[in-house]
């Protein structure tokens, strides 16, 4: 360790502002680029999920109905 | 024997040739036509540069000071405003598909559209730039170096251009998106081309700078027309 | 060997294939690139020794070296997945410029930033138009025209394909621009700004710097294989392997792998 203290690695000898501003936006970039495609790919999981979902509802309904397309239509 | 052979290879090359001066011939003729294309990148580069001195302030020690940067800089951007009509009216017209499907090899048809549109922007520019030094109280002994500089540089500005305006010709609206496209890539060019103007009013040889704009005209001419023939192809695909 | 390579290649034109080969990679990768990450950084903030010169801002080079690398090389990526896209038609290399670009450019201006912050101390101001700081906001401006690019274009085949052209001139041109402000630099300041400040550093001062370079890239490649994964998926929804997959996956609530 460099530093005698933790104080002493906080305080970076005056130049605190400077290395510790660097490394909050290094971490930003880095975190924000780890969640980004993390999120999306939940996020699309999920919406084709749903669309799924749905679509089977509307195959359900259109099943037990017996009908044509029009009744198809009014569920959806 | 000689001129057997040479008669041989010459049908080839003689085909290409036709291909080119004939496409350079249209476009130089339909420029001809139009002339206010040719006018209005020259009036653009000449109240550009009139703008600094009304900016900066009148004094003749400034304005030399900053005249290299400001005539490269705004030769620059001209070039780049009048690159957006180099394929927009063939592509509206439809010749551009015509052009496309029977310029074969299609990076000829290329070299030739940009020299066509180099000789009404970049040349004209080139012979009016002392008149703009003048303004700028530019050194006379630089105003050579300036027009050299140019006459070199302002061809490898039309080429990159032209593979910005291929690359946006099916967008209406191209204009900013070709400026951010391109200007990055136009950095060597301005660092050479004020560089050696610099140089000589320093009273330095510029020679260095002159030969390494002459190293990237000779690159961009052997390796843009096939990256500009190559996003014209992908541009007609839709 | 080659025809390990050969069989590679004809697996890469499968974006089923490197949907999960890409997941598994990431589960190597992503570890190992936020461990090297936190080691170097910890070393670099608190056991490296401080600067003979700069004192304790020298420490800044542990973000802003690994950053300026990675943005330049996620460029010469995309260059090289644009002749891919063009010469042998693999969708897999649109992807992944589309993803990096993005990726490159917050890099880019990463390092711009920390140098800027750096420069403070060092030299006094915020900014100085040195070589390295200049060539990297040109590489910042080409990520832009090349994102920009993309999203003019609505058709995505074409956009693929255009940004792909961009991306290999701007290759080769990144050297070219960094010669020419070498050498505008020369002409025009006569001594040119270094940001490492000791000629040759003590392997206590470089080793973390490794570690960090290293930690930076495999996490780029494993942030990349993720958006890539994301883009098959939405690209490939129609197809039934996706639907399968969605049908297993999309209703539990931790769906993230």
């Amino acid at each position: 360790m460099s530093f005698d203290s933790f104080a002493e690695l906080l305080a970076m000898d005056g130049h605190a502002l400077y290395v510790w501003a660097s490394y909050g936006l290094a971490l930003l970039v880095l975190t924000a680029n780890a969640l980004v495609p993390v999120l999306y790919h939940r996020r699309l999981l999920h919406q084709q999920w749903q669309q799924q979902r749905r679509a089977q509802a509307r195959e359900a309904v259109d099943a037990a109905a017996g009908s044509g397309p029009q009744h198809a239509q009014e569920t959806s | 024997m000689s001129t057997l052979v040479g008669t041989d290879d010459s049908a080839p090359q003689g085909h290409l040739w036709r291909l080119f001066s004939g496409q350079l011939r249209r476009d130089l003729l339909a420029a001809v036509r139009a002339p206010g294309e040719l006018v209005n990148p020259l009036m653009f580069y000449l109240i550009g540069i009139a703008l600094f001195p009304m900016g900066v302030g009148p004094g003749p020690n400034t304005l030399a000071l900053i005249a290299a940067g400001v005539l490269w800089v705004l030769a620059l951007l001209a070039i780049l405003l009048a690159m957006d009509g180099m394929f927009r009216r063939d592509y509206d017209d439809g010749t551009l598909e015509q052009f496309n499907l029977h310029m074969q090899p299609l990076f000829v048809g290329v070299l030739a559209k940009t020299l066509a549109h180099w000789l009404m922007t970049g040349l004209p520019l080139t012979l009016i730039a002392p008149l703009a030094a003048l303004w700028l109280y530019l050194p006379s002994h630089a105003v050579g170096t300036l027009m050299l500089t140019l006459l070199l540089g302002t061809p490898v500005l039309s080429l990159l251009g032209g593979m910005g305006a291929a690359l946006t010709v099916s967008l209406r609206r191209g204009g900013l998106l070709l400026a951010l496209m391109i200007l990055p890539l136009y950095v060597p060019v301005l660092i050479m081309g004020a560089g050696a103007i610099t140089v000589v009013t320093d009273g330095l040889d510029p020679a260095a700078q002159i030969k390494w704009l002459a190293a990237i005209l000779a690159l961009a001419c052997t390796l843009v027309p096939f990256a500009t023939a190559a996003a014209l192809r992908i541009g007609m695909e839709q | 060997m080659w025809t390990w390579i050969k069989q590679l290649w004809h697996k890469l034109g499968s974006p089923r294939w490197f949907y999960d080969i890409a997941a598994s990679w990431i589960r190597w990768l992503l570890p190992i690139g936020i461990l090297c990450i936190v080691a170097g950084f910890v070393w670099g903030l608190a056991f490296a020794p401080p600067d003979y010169q700069q004192g304790n801002s020298f420490r800044i080079i542990y973000v802003h070296v690994p950053s300026a690398m990675l943005a330049q090389s996620i460029f010469i990526t995309m260059g090289i997945a644009g002749v891919i896209l063009l010469v042998w038609r693999m969708k897999l290399a649109d992807m992944v410029i589309k993803i990096a670009a993005p990726i490159g450019a917050s890099f880019t201006a990463l390092a711009l930033a920390s140098g800027a912050i750096w420069g403070v101390p060092t030299w006094g101001t915020w900014w100085v138009w040195d070589a390295r700081t200049t060539a990297m906001l040109v590489l910042l401006f080409l990520y832009f025209g090349v994102i920009a690019l993309r999203q003019a274009i609505a058709r995505e085949e074409t956009a693929g394909k255009a940004c792909a052209i961009l991306a290999i001139v701007g290759m080769i041109d990144i050297p070219i621009i960094k010669y020419s402000v070498n050498w505008w630099l020369t002409l025009h300041q006569g001594a040119t700004f270094r940001l490492t400040a000791a000629p040759a550093m003590p392997p206590e001062m470089w080793i973390p710097l490794l570690i960090t370079v290293i930690g930076f890239y495999a996490f780029f490649v494993a942030v990349l294989f993720q958006g890539v994964r994301g883009e098959i998926l939405r690209r490939e929804h129609r197809t039934r392997w996706v639907s399968e997959l969605v049908a297993q996956r999309g209703a539990l609530p931790g769906a993230a792998s």
